[in-house]
């Protein structure tokens, strides 16, 4: 067998974009929030992770973005274990994804423009002319040119969904991370901010793994599905796959249903 | 009681190793000085009118009570120097540390606090940076440099406090009381008050970007982490204090024979 990422007589075996091996999180050393999950995404691959509130869909995508730290297990971008490399090289890894928080996690002190700016000036090291124009062109892309010099809270929701999408782009990552992206937006909004996201993942062919609880959304921009409930992840496959799917806790939530296992008292 | 202990000891040692961590990013790449040096106008500014008005006062106090100590020997002539000696090794930096602590402290806490529950700092890290070295170092190293400048504006404006009050309510010329004090204020006096203002502004930065940093559980959390920093700091403070003196008084005697 080739192990992923080697080169054995000219053909070269791709690694995984993102690889999760027996990843587990306990919480003060007493809570168990995910156990064991087991999951690869592929290059360009669009994933939707959907499951009942508070069961760690947030937590798994915090974990791949290098924001917690597992418990146990591996996590490996393009590969590369990121919690076993130096801080230098995980920073470096960590600059390939980028991702929009469920509350946009804004710079409040800073403007729409200088929020783009500000990973461009850290990270790319390029002269403010550049900069300028490429902060321009982001502004453009998510149809908010006109908040350029507005702060965050004088923006609306939604654009400030664009704002958060526009800075997790920034730096030309290869794999997007969306926790949420239409949370909060009303229906017309939702479908423009995910035709966005379809649209921006299209001109790169970038990896997506994106959280969402509306089925219909997770259906526009879905490859592949993924449900997190009761600590495991469960791969149900795409749109079709999903909703033939056996399981009775897949089929509960997809359709919205009061009973089921979901809702039965522990 | 043992809790509080256990709690105590793990809070010195969370930290201790913050602080290393810092020191540590400082060293790992390149930190903005643009952003040090605007830290550094904001909290020199935000406690100036504060810091001075104090010191004033302090002054004013000092003079106060020297002249009623000092009257029945007849040695009001001494009145400049020891109200200034006083100052500066140790209510100068005592003054301003706690200046620093209610409205800067606070202020840093608060603001890192509402930066970790809103996710921001996630998002720093999340973009390939390291949130303690874009936004924990510039405010460690500014609340460090703003206490310098703050002390020497606070004992400036103690000096002029204690002149005043020693004109009107002591009854000696401004002559007299400014004689004295190059005799009686003498470098060690003034080492000591800088090595007690830098021990001081450490803790302070220390716990109050430590506590921010550490926020957890949204408006109650920050409103919490601010309530903390002020207790820790002040705490802190005191404690320095008692242990600046007296190595301060211990490295006086040994090198003076004093």
């Amino acid at each position: 067998m080739i192990a992923p990422g080697k080169s054995i007589k000219g053909w070269y075996v791709a690694s995984p974009a993102i690889e999760l091996i027996n990843v587990s999180l306990v919480f003060n050393g007493r809570e168990t929030v995910l156990e064991n999950i087991n999951l690869k995404v592929e290059t360009g691959e669009k994933l939707v992770v959907i499951g009942p509130s508070g069961e760690g869909k947030s937590v798994l995508l915090k974990i791949i973005g290098g924001i917690l730290p597992p418990t146990s297990g591996e996590v490996l971008i393009q590969g590369q274990n990121i919690n076993k490399i130096s801080s230098t090289q995980r920073d470096k890894i960590l600059r390939k994804m980028g991702m929009l928080f469920q509350k946009n996690a804004l710079f409040d002190s800073l403007t729409s423009a200088e929020n783009i700016a500000f990973p461009m000036r850290e990270v790319l090291g390029i002269d403010e002319k550049e900069i300028a124009i490429k902060v321009d062109q982001f502004l453009e892309a998510v149809a908010i040119p006109h908040a350029k010099n507005l702060y965050p809270d004088e923006i609306s929701g939604g654009m400030q969904k664009r704002l958060g999408i526009a800075r997790a782009l920034a730096l030309n990552p290869e794999i997007i991370l969306y926790d949420d992206p239409t949370a909060g937006l009303d229906p017309i909004t939702s479908r423009m901010i995910i035709q966005l996201i379809k649209d921006l993942q299209k001109q790169r062919n970038s990896t997506l793994v994106a959280i969402t609880n509306d089925m219909m959304r997770a259906y526009q921009m879905a490859d592949r599905i993924a449900m997190v409930v009761d600590r495991e992840l469960i791969i149900t496959g795409n749109e079709t796959q999903t909703k033939n799917s056996k399981d009775p806790r897949v089929h509960q939530f997809i359709r919205g249903q009061l009973e089921g296992p979901l809702t039965e008292s522990p | 009681m043992l809790n509080a202990i256990g709690k105590g000891i793990e809070f010195i040692g969370g930290c201790t190793l913050f602080v290393g961590e810092i020191i540590h990013s400082g060293f790992r790449g390149k930190f903005s000085t643009h952003e040090i040096a605007e830290q550094t106008w904001r909290v020199s500014m935000q406690s100036l009118s504060t810091t001075a008005l104090a010191g004033f006062f302090v002054g004013a106090i000092m003079t106060v009570q020297f002249t009623m100590q000092i009257q029945q020997f007849g040695a009001l002539g001494y009145l400049g120097g020891l109200s200034t000696s006083g100052t500066i090794r140790e209510i100068g930096p005592l003054l301003i540390a706690f200046m620093l602590s209610g409205k800067v402290g606070a202020f840093t806490s608060a603001e890192l606090g509402t930066m970790k529950v809103t996710e921001q700092l996630d998002a720093i890290r999340c973009l390939g940076s390291s949130p303690i070295r874009e936004i924990i170092l510039p405010r460690y190293i500014a609340i460090i440099l703003s206490s310098f400048f703050l002390l020497t504006i606070g004992l400036f404006m103690s000096i002029g406090g204690g002149l005043l009050l020693g004109m009107f309510f002591s009854g000696i010329n401004y002559e007299e009381y400014l004689r004295h004090i190059p005799t009686i204020v003498a470098w060690p006096s003034i080492l000591i008050g800088l090595f007690k203002c830098l021990v001081f502004s450490i803790i302070l930065a220390s716990i109050c970007t430590y506590r921010g940093y550490t926020t957890t559980g949204g408006a109650k959390g920050v409103g919490q982490a601010v309530v903390n920093t002020a207790v820790a700091t002040m705490i802190g403070i005191v404690v320095a204090d008692w242990v600046t003196s007296y190595i301060s008084e211990a490295i006086q005697n040994f090198f003076l024979g004093a």
